[in-house]
């Protein structure tokens, strides 16, 4: 059996609205492995959700291709496609007990009843619902619903399961477990998973690998550590932990000149998308993330002021105004610097190694 | 393992053919029994009686009379004065009502608002000539007071008969829905004026009155609507005193003279629609959405004096609304009753003949309205489901289908009907399938509404689930959706039904000798004094309607006032 994976080439989604078409997703591309967990992130409206309903087949594509195992899936029926989903509002059918909910797929593929009993009720005890199956699901607590529409999402063996925000209303705690649990059942079961989620903590604490969408577009596909450490635009860099971006400018062999007159030579340079440049204020940016920054009562490559310094627990937080600019920096620093309060003067330091740069090609 | 596929089969999306047909069914009947008599009526109102439609007879000669005729003059200054008179009586009978049952702690309140509907339902004129056999020449408290004062009560028939029957019968559509928007309206406002030390009738001036403005001005723009329209009270307590509606009737039964009526339905739907224009004026000038929906309910009086003085208003109001339901129940037991206060025999005899010898219009009305009713059910739930779930290009040809018969008066649908499917194309006139088609047109919106409101209220997302759980359009439909709105479809049909039982003025218009309803047994009993027949018939209509309303209401699990609301 050839591996199953999911291929998705060129994918675009226009609507057409009174004042003009709205590009929702804008040629995506990517590839999902066998057996691998998926997490498409973003801000809402950024089109992720768009793309997870094309690929589920409730919103057909203005343009591109959905290949899953070698079928062109693109114009398939939803139906057809073999599909778990398991949605933000859990979706659960009001009037069917828990068990008929999950065993809804079945009964649509006309599994006999001996089975279908069987199989229900092993799914149910996966999910720790056993006791509940004869319930309603106007009775249950939203972390049981939301078990009860993963288990009706997994009990036909579908070829891929997509969750659209699973999580989004259930409390913080909560949360928490039942994404530790989701996780725990994907790796037993070893289905390919498509996560959508807003919040990065999530996604970088489940998945294999992340997407990160912005205004519709894909910025960057990667490990958590790979898009944490060498993000590939501002935004990037911005939704996935904090990001200082300094204003600068290009020089010859990879140099660049800070608006207070440092030059920096980064680690990597980024070309920066067209529709990026007001996320980080300039047309081109160092960018330094905050526990990279270290802050100085006598030395350091930039002289600053401390406006506001916050005790957080793990870490101190700073936030500088760079001397000979307006901006406002953000160091974390693992312990409190003596003799640096508000208002008094210091230094900024780092190293070059760290930095990272966006900017136009030259 | 077991392996579980779907059933094989095309696999490809196929063309989704339903929408389509949906859009063309509505087009098709939107154009067929509704915009084409409508036209033909327009066109007749145009054209003299008797003359064909063509450009070299058009003729303002029927609108004219308007300025010639006295009579004509008379019927629409009367229809105006009628109009806003029972309006604003309805209105001021209605207010109180609603702020006592929303935010006084009193007694029975959801059995208040459920009696309330009754007078919406069982239709104003049954209880019409109940006020004849009260306050008539010849009445029981007109004699009494005869006897006992030795004072004779003006008489009942008149303005002052007419004015009073119909804001009684149509007060509670102000009720309902003001009574709803003081419920729902958010108790932290008021909250907040209070901390800032407004006193409570400082509140209700400058608070929670002008939050209600707009559904004041929502139900009195549809009792006015509906009192213009208003067939059965104006012919029984009227008397001379002739209206718009009347006019019309006496045109068509007097002189056939089908393009005078036509004319006066123009005129009268002119001050219909004259109506909405006030009230979407009314609604530009205050442009305020209540914030947000708050699960808090408002915070009621509990104070001794108010519920006591809370409490016997509206128990009176609602004794005297329903005085007259309760007169002809009673009377339909009397068999006897002349020259003495106390009736004389009473017995069963009334309802003996109700059920043999005068059994047919009971089962005329059972037939027609249940036909109609299924009617509706098909073509609302269907159209219902499409406008809240998909996209169809029949939208503009629904929402004609559902609003404009709620501006036109039932007696403006029966002319529309009587010239349009009198000669041409299509011959309708004297049989069944015309009243089932205009009861169709006229009650279709009250499926649609409920259905509308129960499919809103489904998660799509439910749908959607059952699709990719691999269920085809029709198991998703019929294990889903269908489940899932069934109650509200249940509601809308006993509701089209009930109303149906009662309805007069389209049914005055197009009825045969073959096909007579309950409702005109009642109407040809009452103008012959017959009335211990019309008495036995109007309790049957209305004990049925009232099980009827009961078992919606169980059934859907809330109250039938939402309905109105």
């Amino acid at each position: 059996m050839t591996a199953r994976t999911l291929d998705v080439g060129g994918l675009s989604k226009r609507f057409a609205l009174a004042g003009g078409d709205v590009v929702a997703v804008d040629n995506v591309t990517f590839k999902v492995e066998e057996a691998e967990f998926f997490t498409m992130l973003g801000p809402s409206g950024c089109g992720k959700t768009t793309t997870l309903r094309m690929i589920a087949g409730l919103e057909e594509p203005s343009a591109g291709t959905i290949v899953f195992n070698g079928q062109d899936y693109t114009r398939v029926d939803a139906r057809h496609r073999n599909i778990g989903m398991v949605f933000q509002s859990y979706a659960l059918f009001p009037h069917l007990t828990i068990f008929e909910n999950v065993a809804y797929g079945l009964r649509v593929r006309g599994m006999s009843n001996d089975d279908l009993r069987a199989r229900v009720m092993r799914i149910l005890d996966l999910l720790g619902l056993g006791g509940l199956a004869e319930r309603h699901p106007g009775g249950l607590s939203g972390g049981q619903q939301q078990r009860v529409s993963i288990a009706r999402a997994l009990v036909y063996e579908p070829g891929m399961l997509l969750l659209d925000e699973p999580l989004a209303n259930l409390d913080a705690k909560l949360r928490v477990q039942m994404r530790e649990e989701i996780r725990r059942i994907q790796r037993e079961l070893g289905i390919m998973s498509l996560y959508v989620t807003h919040d990065q903590e999530e996604a970088m604490s489940v998945s294999d690998r992340i997407a990160v969408f912005n205004l519709g577009k894909l910025r960057q596909v990667g490990r958590a550590e790979e898009v944490y450490s060498a993000p590939a635009t501002p935004f990037v860099a911005d939704f996935i932990g904090k990001a200082n971006f300094f204003k600068a400018t290009a020089h010859a062999e990879g140099r660049f000149v800070l608006a207070t007159g440092v030059a920096v030579s980064p680690r990597l340079f980024f070309e920066m998308p067209a529709d990026e440049a007001d996320v980080a204020g300039f047309d081109t940016v160092v960018m330094l993330r905050p526990e990279r920054l270290r802050l100085d009562a006598t030395r350091g490559k930039l002289p600053c002021r401390i406006l506001r310094r916050q005790f957080l627990g793990g870490i101190i937080r700073y936030s500088v105004e760079a001397e000979g600019t307006k901006q406002t920096l953000t160091i974390d620093a693992p312990r409190d610097l003596v003799g640096t309060g508000e208002g008094a003067g210091a230094f900024l330091d780092f190293d070059d190694n760290d930095a990272i740069a966006y900017g136009s090609a030259r | 393992m077991t392996t579980v596929a779907l059933a094989p089969g095309s696999e490809r999306r196929s063309v989704d053919w339903i929408p389509i047909l949906v859009g063309v069914v509505t087009i098709v009947t939107t154009l067929l029994f509704l915009v084409y008599p409508l036209v033909r009526a327009i066109g007749g109102a145009f054209v003299a009686n008797g003359d064909p439609l063509a450009i070299e007879n058009l003729t303002l000669a029927n609108f004219e009379r308007f300025f010639t005729s006295a009579s004509y003059k008379r019927a629409f200054w009367h229809s105006l004065v009628v109009g806003l008179a029972a309006t604003l009586l309805a209105t001021l009978l209605a207010l109180p009502l609603a702020y006592a049952v929303a935010r006084v702690d009193i007694p029975f309140r959801r059995a208040i608002v459920a009696l309330a509907v009754l007078p919406l339902i069982s239709p104003p004129f049954i209880g019409a000539y109940s006020w004849i056999i009260l306050l008539g020449r010849n009445g029981l408290i007109t004699r009494a007071i005869a006897e006992t004062f030795g004072v004779q009560l003006p008489s009942i028939y008149g303005p002052f008969g007419v004015i009073s029957a119909l804001a009684l019968g149509y007060f509670p559509y102000v009720f309902l829905i003001v009574q709803g928007a003081l419920a729902a309206s958010d108790p932290y406002v008021e909250e907040a004026a209070r901390m800032m030390g407004a006193s409570r009738w400082r509140i209700l001036r400058t608070i929670t009155f002008p939050s209600v403005v707009p559904s004041i001005a929502a139900g009195m723009l549809i009792v006015f609507i509906k009192v213009l329209g208003d067939f059965g009270v104006p012919s029984i307590l009227g008397g001379e005193y002739q209206v718009l509606p009347t006019l019309i009737y006496y045109q068509i039964h007097g002189f056939f003279n089908l393009n005078a009526a036509a004319a006066i339905a123009m005129v009268n739907v002119a001050l219909t629609i004259g109506a909405l224009g006030v009230l979407a004026w009314v609604n530009r000038r205050r442009t305020f959405a209540t914030l947000t929906g708050v699960a808090r309910a408002s915070k009621r009086a509990t104070g001794f004096g108010a519920k006591l003085g809370a409490s016997l208003y509206v128990f009176t109001v609602l004794f005297i609304a329903l005085l007259p339901q309760i007169t002809v129940v009673v009377s339909s037991f009397v068999e006897r009753w002349s020259g003495s206060r106390i009736p004389l025999v009473w017995g069963f005899r009334n309802f003996e003949r109700v059920f043999t010898t005068l059994s047919q219009p009971v089962i005329n009305s059972l037939i027609l309205g249940g036909t109609a009713t299924i009617v509706c059910v098909v073509f609302g739930t269907v159209t219902a489901y499409y406008v809240s779930r998909k996209r169809f290009f029949g939208r503009w040809a629904l929402d004609l289908t559902i609003m404009l018969p709620f501006v036109l008066p039932g007696l403006v649908v029966g002319v529309a009907y009587l010239v349009g499917f009198n000669d041409g194309w299509i011959i309708l006139t004297g049989t069944a399938t015309i009243l089932v088609l205009a009861y169709f047109t006229r009650r279709v919106a009250y499926i649609f509404r409920s259905v509308q409101a129960a499919v809103g209220q489904i998660d799509g997302k439910l749908e959607e689930a059952s699709t990719l759980c691999g269920a085809d359009w029709a198991t998703t439909m019929r294990r889903v959706v269908v489940p899932l709105i069934t109650p509200a479809i249940l509601a809308g049909a006993i509701l089209v039904f009930a109303t149906l039982l009662g309805e007069i003025s389209v049914t005055i218009l197009l009825f045969s000798a073959k096909w007579k309803t309950i409702s005109i047994a009642i109407y040809e009993y009452v103008i012959s004094d017959e009335l211990h027949n019309a008495s036995a018939m109007g309790t049957v209509a209305i004990v049925l309607t009232l099980i009827l309303v009961l078992g919606a209401s169980r059934l859907v699990g809330r109250s039938m006032a939402d309905l109105f609301r």
